[in-house]
């Protein structure tokens, strides 16, 4: 469990680190809270021949409004986060879910960046970033991009992040002060992965009914998946428990999970059928809620 | 004093808790060199071919070795089979010509560093041809290969246990219930993995291995048999060990190698496994396949307990043998079994070896039998709480005779009120008022459970420990004894006996363990046997030593022994308190330190322990919740109460990761699928539930002290329990749970064929 030789690089200031990657492109990895990257070094799974360590990079760690939305710096740990309130009054979904990553000790050095950038389909901030439809911003030492959440997640651990690339920041869209919300997760163990992650966002009419959502799964799939058709079975649907499970079956029958060690394909339909219907049911009942206030 | 019997912080936390601990892996010694290992990938090979020049090449390497260029240390250690025509598969330090196991060590790499060696394991070249792998104990002995050439079957070792008129009894029932059940097999995981350091001082031709073992002195045994050194050349000295559990006491490969290689380089040696290794290269435990049958009087007694089942060896047989003889031995618990039958085959697997474990064949057994008890109560038509309280041995039946004559001496239950301890748990769950409760909770669409199970928890060997206590003439008191610690609390546990039994504050008390050079002989800490055999060789030891200290006192005094009092450090004349004197200066008058030593017999104790649980069952989610958790356990004269409440607590814990958790698993290739803590998931502290812990408190009557061994009770029912439990919460289902561990995907499997897609 100890990595194979590798050179460090700790680049000062975001142009530098954009250089050194365009010197190393493919040999090079980022470095950044490392609760991923360095197990997998340790276990000589992944074996870069350059580590650009970004710590130092302290213009990346940010939590911003611009334009509405909620602007994430990359090197943001998961606990600056967890504990902002600009992050809880314009996007809560966000705040709801990076509490189910990991524990504290992850959360300290875990970072926003990190967790898209290694892509694990069963993460919580991917399936945020995918629920709620956010964009990401690319640099390279000569261009900067912008990049749909459907576009950035290509498959497991897979990204359309190019090799001279550097993830700057996330921006999600700010949620409506009166939608409702919910995020659900089953592992096997507290900060253990999930086996399934279920992200809702619900408005409601005055009359309860449903009048929008936003429904997103991870852990089924490549990547974390947004679901639009049910959304728009659920737009106008009586929140009746009923409606609920029927849209939840859909999803169920309609996703195709893998299956490992911890849970079969069936068993993780199983769980989403579950979930769905609890975070649909919670949602309205927060939609109702904020609605109310 | 009122030392015994007193809840104090244990002595060792201080250092531990600030960093200030001294492991194996915090040994840094001149000129140390590094140990990594090449590991098998396979479960079931023929090594055709080793190609280590490349490796041989890599900067900072010392050298690549395999079997072939160690021929002098391809020995194995002594083996333990009871069983006389057992069979024995010993593994030799590194593998020859065919690995058995996924992990199985076949070359050894030295370096200047760990990192540069795992460099070196990298670029070792192995050409494998790959043989059929062996992953069930439930093999067809017509196509099953052969994992030892010349065997004629993978059975190692076959034995019986009966009592009474066996299993001919059967005839004589009026009831018999029959069941397959089975056991998983789960990886203990201490916090520090195995690790050695050995060192070799030319000048006095000494070897010293600081080794992470349960005991110094049988590593000692076999280091000295492998390298063919007399014993008095090796000191192994157990540093502090992040817990054991039963897997840190056997011979392994790194041992041997570090030792070796520190002699032929003149250079400390060190290894330290890292998590996967001890996934891949300790002892595994538990994996047991029963056949059982119980048969029972018109009246639900309990007439004849019928069991043959197979127990999964792994690879080698060093120590399976040892849980096996466990499970077989308590199968019938604290319940009047008249007749008995128990027929065990050791069977070998491509699988890692297995060995004790906490619980070592305890957990098995209790399960089996509560299983079996609750087949028994629905086939009759009888609350499965009724069978229990029918069959629990009476206090009028103490002493109580099994009838099983044991590979230590006769088994006989020697005190204890059993149908109370259960009642104390019967009546902390309100397990009356349950029934209803569960009823309405039902119609809310919630599934609440309940488990009561009872165990026994056989504890020691039979063999005795050595103390020895001196007293200096500073005043310094030292307890010398030769078991390591692995975390139980030796240290207070002991000082509180010496303390007390010699009269002095525990303050002046030090202990010392865990090294060859300390005391002769010790076999070591495990089967909970430490408190019991060394506690009443110390309390022995003291008691004598006190005397020869007023005896002496009363010289100095010119008074008779009588007549003093011995109050903190100071010895008196009664009624003259200017006749005094400190307590050492017997010792500064003797001119030399008072020493006094004991090794008094350790025969087993047999400890009652209950358990209660209320749970919830999720059946859409699979999701086990426990809601009430309730232990009661009879710990005999308990040392100090917090460390009992921590040894049944940390037992506890570890039997719910058995029954609702861990999981060790290998594909059909033999390759294990669960090789780090992402994959093998243990239960933490969010996990664990708030129990509540009922102390009964008979004294053993085996010996003086009236200590039971109880590090282990705690995770002896929890199988049972959480299968009753979780089998009673999903009964509208009508599952019947006949396996553990109880995972959600093993829970999904029995119950989805059920749900009928009614359940969301």
């Amino acid at each position: 469990m100890k990595p194979r030789p590798f050179h460090y690089l700790e680049p000062a200031s975001s142009d530098e680190a954009l250089a050194l990657l365009a010197d190393h492109g493919p040999a090079a990895r980022i470095l950044a809270g490392g609760q991923s990257l360095v197990p997998l070094m340790n276990m000589r799974l992944v074996h870069p021949q350059v580590l650009i360590d970004v710590n130092r990079l302290a213009a990346l760690e940010f939590i911003r409004q611009e334009d509405g939305a909620l602007v994430v710096g990359a090197l943001t740990r998961h606990y600056q986060l967890e504990s902002s309130q600009l992050a809880r009054s314009v996007c809560p979904l966000v705040s709801e879910a990076v509490r189910w990553v990991g524990y504290p000790a992850i959360r300290m050095r875990g970072t926003f960046g990190g967790s898209l950038a290694h892509a694990d389909p069963t993460a919580e901030l991917p399936l945020v970033f995918v629920c709620l439809g956010g964009t990401a911003t690319l640099a390279a030492h000569d261009r900067t991009r912008t990049v749909a959440a459907a576009d950035l997640l290509r498959g497991p651990f897979t990204t359309a992040i190019a090799p001279a690339e550097l993830l700057i920041d996330v921006r999600l869209p700010a949620m409506p002060a009166t939608a409702g919300y919910a995020f659900q997760e089953y592992s096997r163990r507290y900060g253990g992965a999930a086996l399934v992650a279920v992200a809702a966002v619900m408005e409601v009419e005055a009359s309860g009914k449903v009048a929008s959502a936003r429904l997103g799964i991870g852990g089924v799939g490549p990547t974390p998946i947004r679901l639009p058709e049910e959304e728009a079975l659920l737009a106008g649907a009586e929140p009746t428990e009923e409606a609920f499970h029927d849209l939840a079956q859909r999803v169920a029958s309609r996703i195709d999970p893998g299956s490992d060690v911890h849970a079969s394909a069936a068993f993780r339909r199983q769980l989403a059928r579950a979930l769905v219907a609890r975070v649909l049911t919670d949602s309205h009942a927060s939609a109702l809620a904020r609605r109310a206030q | 004093m009122g030392y015994i019997g007193q809840r104090r912080k244990r002595i060792e936390d201080p250092p531990l808790l600030t960093g200030h601990g001294q492991y194996v892996s915090d040994l840094r010694l001149p000129g140390m060199v590094h140990l990594a290992l090449v590991r098998s990938p396979h479960a079931h090979a023929r090594v055709q071919r080793v190609d280590k020049r490349q490796a041989a090449t890599v900067p900072g390497v010392l050298g690549v070795f395999d079997a072939d260029d160690l021929a002098e240390i391809m020995k194995s250690a002594p083996g333990v089979v009871r069983t006389p025509g057992a069979r024995l598969a010993a593994p030799t330090p590194l593998a020859r010509e065919v690995v058995r196991y996924v992990g199985e060590a076949m070359a050894v790499v030295v370096a200047e560093d760990r990192y540069v060696a795992e460099d070196a394991v990298e670029a070792v070249v192995v050409d494998y041809v790959p043989l059929p792998a062996v992953v069930t104990v439930e093999q067809d002995p017509a196509t099953a290969p052969i994992l030892h050439p010349g065997w004629p079957s993978n059975v190692a070792e076959r034995f019986t246990v009966t009592a009474g008129d066996g299993a001919r009894a059967l005839e004589r029932a009026d009831h018999i219930v029959e069941a397959t059940l089975r056991v998983g097999r789960f990886s203990a995981q201490p916090l520090e993995p195995r690790a050695v350091v050995a060192t070799y001082d030319e000048t006095a031709e000494v070897l010293t291995v600081y080794h992470a073992t349960q005991s110094a002195h049988n590593a000692r045994r076999g280091l000295s048999a492998v390298l063919g050194m007399p014993e008095d050349r090796i000191r192994v000295v157990a540093p502090d060990v992040g817990g054991a559990f039963g897997v840190k006491n056997r011979q392994y490969a790194e041992e041997v190698l570090a030792s070796y290689f520190a002699m032929k380089l003149k250079r400390p040696v060190k290894w330290v496994g890292d998590r996967r290794e001890e996934f891949l290269s300790t002892n595994q435990g538990r994996s047991q396949v029963h056949y059982v049958r119980l048969g029972l009087d018109a009246g639900g007694q309990i007439v004849v307990l019928v069991d043959h089942f197979l127990q999964d060896a792994g690879a080698y047989n060093i120590t399976a043998g040892m849980p096996a003889h466990n499970t077989a031995l308590t199968l019938q618990g604290p319940y009047r079994v008249p007749h008995l039958e128990v027929a065990c085959d050791v069977v070998l697997t491509t699988m890692v070896p297995t060995g004790p474990y906490r619980g070592a064949g305890r957990p098995e057994a209790a399960y089996v039998m509560e299983r079996i008890l609750d087949r028994a109560a629905d086939a009759l038509g009888i609350d499965r709480i009724a069978i229990r309280q029918r069959n629990l041995i009476q206090p009028h039946e103490m002493p109580y005779s099994t009838g099983i004559a044991g590979g230590r001496g006769p088994i006989t239950y020697d005190a204890g009120d059993y149908p109370a301890g259960f009642q104390h748990v019967l009546d902390a769950l309100d397990s009356a008022g349950f029934r209803h409760r569960q009823a309405a909770e039902r119609q809310r669409g919630v599934y609440l459970g309940i488990g009561v199970v009872n165990s026994i928890e056989m504890a020691g060997i039979g063999i005795g420990e050595k103390a020895r206590i001196r007293i200096e003439s500073d005043g310094t008191i030292t307890v010398m004894v030769g078991v390591p610690a692995a975390g139980q609390g030796h240290r207070t546990a002991f000082a509180q006996i010496a303390a007390e039994r010699l009269g002095v504050p525990i303050e002046r008390v030090t202990v010392m363990d865990g090294d060859t050079a300390l005391m002769e002989e010790s076999i070591g800490t495990f089967a909970s046997r430490s408190l019991a055999a060394v506690g009443n060789a110390i309390s022995i030891a003291a008691r004598r030593l006190r005397q020869r200290v007023l005896e002496g006192a009363a010289d100095l005094l010119e008074a008779a022994v009588p007549d003093l009092t011995w109050d903190g450090d100071v010895i008196a004349v009664r009624g003259a308190p200017s006749r005094a004197v400190p307590y050492w200066a017997v010792v500064a008058k003797a001119g030399a330190p008072l020493e006094e030593e004991a090794l008094p017999p350790a025969p087993p104790t047999f400890a009652f322990g209950s358990q209660g649980i209320v749970v919830d069952v999720d059946p859409h989610t699979m999701r086990v919740r426990i809601l009430d958790h309730v232990i009661c356990h009879d710990g005999g004269a308990v040392v100090n109460p917090l460390l009992a409440d921590g040894q049944t607590i940390g037992a506890a814990v570890q039997g719910l990761g058995t029954a609702l958790w861990e999981d060790m698993r290998f594909d059909g290739e033999g390759h294990p699928l669960t090789t780090s803590f992402a994959d093998y998931i243990l239960p933490g502290s969010v996990e664990s539930p708030d129990f509540r812990l009922i102390h009964q408190r008979f004294p053993a009557q085996s010996n003086q002290e009236g200590f039971r061994g109880l590090a282990e009770g705690g995770a002896i029912p929890s199988m049972a329990l959480l299968s009753q439990a979780i089998e009673d919460a999903l009964s509208p289902y009508g599952v019947r749970l006949d396996e553990v561990p109880i995972t959600p995907q093993n829970l999904y499997e029995v119950l989805a064929p059920r749900l009928d897609g009614e359940a969301r």
